[in-house]
């Protein structure tokens, strides 16, 4: 029964990625995009705790734990190539 | 359906409650600095409720203890990056293209 | 229409709907974002389809890595997406081969009798009390076919040689120096990182895991102490404890080669009771040349050489 209500919560939250990917897709700043794969990052976590509870695997929590523990240098390095980029076109058009 | 498992409903229909506000924010809101508010939210609050509603079904208490960490690395994340993408995004990338 | 059937059918929707929205991509950075995106989604696919070791390394390395990787490249080279100058035939008789492929696929998917497991599940089962590890995948990879694992590291390590060879690599990105926020961010995630890298490397031995997986998460914590700046981070200078690191999991492993070789007279046949030290031994360098050829890949070229550093 919980395994079946975690199914549907988790093809609910499915189609809340689903418009993460959209802003990924459509926001027009990169730094858009990027807010779109944070957000994805944090809901493919949920998804794989629900996942976990849905087919009734609890080992599927440790990549749950491997989702949220690499979002921060995925997210670090693209601030750090932001940066690089802004200062290379600043210096190629001073 | 045993108490556990209500409780484990409701947390996890609160969480999705609020990933769907996460998720509406991030398309709606005009701005990269506004919708990294609302992406906040939906990591702390949307995640903390359902990673609440897994750890109430966890076998024993260090399965339940490790979905508390996942939540707790996700606030840090979220909290420390948000700042830096809003600093970043601010001194530099307004601007339209890509 | 069972829950299972209902996710299955939004998940294969959003992978299909992500799949297209990638090639039909405009601009270079909503393609190759939304590809790091794609390497989360099949993350999710191998989970739902019972693959929970291949989930986590599709996690660490697909989505997060990948995703390092692409970022690092892109952020350093702005550019549009060049013009589709090919002629229409070309491309024709490139889809028409792709849907050829995949129909040819999908009929030999669809007309296997799953009933009759033709695979080697069994024969593994059979064996599996006399490799060390309780977990099938592990002692494929590690024991029963520890041959292919071997070349697989010396593969790694040639593709850090050729990438070498491409020439020396380009500026670092880095995060705003003497920002607080930097520490606070590496503070408690540089340690867990590492402690989350040695929980995956001990849990393959009975559950998903293993050492690509811990290499991969290991490597993060590196990526984040290289870009944060910090003066002491490795892979900034060519040095030898770098490269001997990168070269730890081929010589460890040539090592109990030659061992086994040489008093069982049967290359890499562990001795049963031996098994599982072994195993984590190799898989303890395993993790540190993954995660340190992951760093030097980022790089994309040669760090310079200690003596250039003033």
């Amino acid at each position: 029964m919980m395994s079946m209500v975690a199914t549907i919560f988790a093809a609910f939250l499915m189609l809340v990625t689903a418009v993460a990917l959209m802003r990924v897709a459509c926001g027009p700043t990169t730094a858009d995009r990027m807010l779109g794969l944070q957000l994805l990052g944090t809901s493919l976590t949920a998804l794989a705790l629900l996942l976990g509870v849905a087919l009734d695997r609890p080992r599927l929590w440790d990549i749950a734990l491997v989702f949220a523990v690499l979002a921060s240098p995925t997210a670090a390095v693209f601030i750090a190539s932001m940066r690089l980029r802004t200062r290379s076109t600043e210096s190629d058009s001073a | 359906m045993n108490w556990a498992e209500i409780l484990a409903t409701s947390l996890f229909a609160a969480g999705c409650f609020f990933f769907v506000g996460g998720a509406a924010g991030l398309l709606r809101f005009p701005d990269v600095l506004t919708r990294l508010h609302a992406l906040t939210k939906a990591d702390n609050l949307g995640l903390g409720l359902i990673a609440l509603g897994a750890a109430t079904l966890a076998d024993n208490a260090w399965g339940g203890l490790k979905v508390l960490l996942i939540w707790l690395v996700v606030m840090l994340t979220s909290a420390t990056c948000g700042y830096l993408l809003a600093d970043q995004a601010h001194t530099s990338d307004l601007e339209k293209p890509k | 229409m069972t829950p299972l059937v209902l996710l299955d059918l939004v998940l294969g929707a959003v992978v299909l709907g992500l799949v297209a929205a990638t090639l039909w991509s405009g601009s270079r950075a909503r393609m190759t974002m939304l590809f790091i995106g794609f390497g989360g989604v099949v993350a999710l696919v191998w989970m739902r389809l019972g693959a929970p070791d291949v989930a986590l390394a599709e996690a660490a390395v697909g989505a997060a890595l990948t995703g390092a990787l692409i970022l690092r490249a892109q952020g350093s080279v702005p550019a549009p997406l060049p013009e589709r100058s090919r002629p229409w035939i070309i491309r024709g008789l490139v889809a028409g081969l792709s849907v050829a492929v995949f129909g040819a696929l999908a009929w030999a998917l669809i007309s296997l009798d799953w009933k009759a497991r033709p695979g080697l599940e069994r024969v593994v089962e059979a064996r599996l009390p006399e490799s060390g590890v309780t977990n099938p995948v592990t002692a494929v990879l590690l024991n029963f076919r520890a041959y292919d694992t071997l070349l697989e590291m010396a593969v790694l390590l040639i593709a850090t040689a050729a990438v070498w060879c491409l020439g020396r690599s380009s500026e670092t990105p880095q995060l705003p120096p003497d920002d607080p926020l930097n520490l606070a961010l590496l503070r408690p995630l540089v340690p867990l990182l590492c402690i989350v890298a040695g929980y995956l490397l001990w849990l393959g031995a009975f559950a998903p895991g293993g050492a690509f997986q811990a290499g991969a998460v290991l490597s993060g914590a590196l990526l984040l102490l290289l870009v944060a700046g910090l003066p002491r981070a490795p892979g900034q200078m060519d040095t030898l404890r770098l490269r001997a690191t990168i070269a730890a999991a081929l010589l460890v492993f040539l090592g109990v080669a030659a061992a086994t070789a040489m008093s069982e007279a049967t290359l890499l046949q562990y001795p049963p009771h031996r098994a599982k030290d072994l195993i984590l031994v190799i898989e303890a360098a395993l993790t540190l040349s993954v995660a340190y050829t992951f760093l030097v890949l980022f790089q994309g070229g040669r760090p310079p050489p200690r003596e250039v550093r003033a």
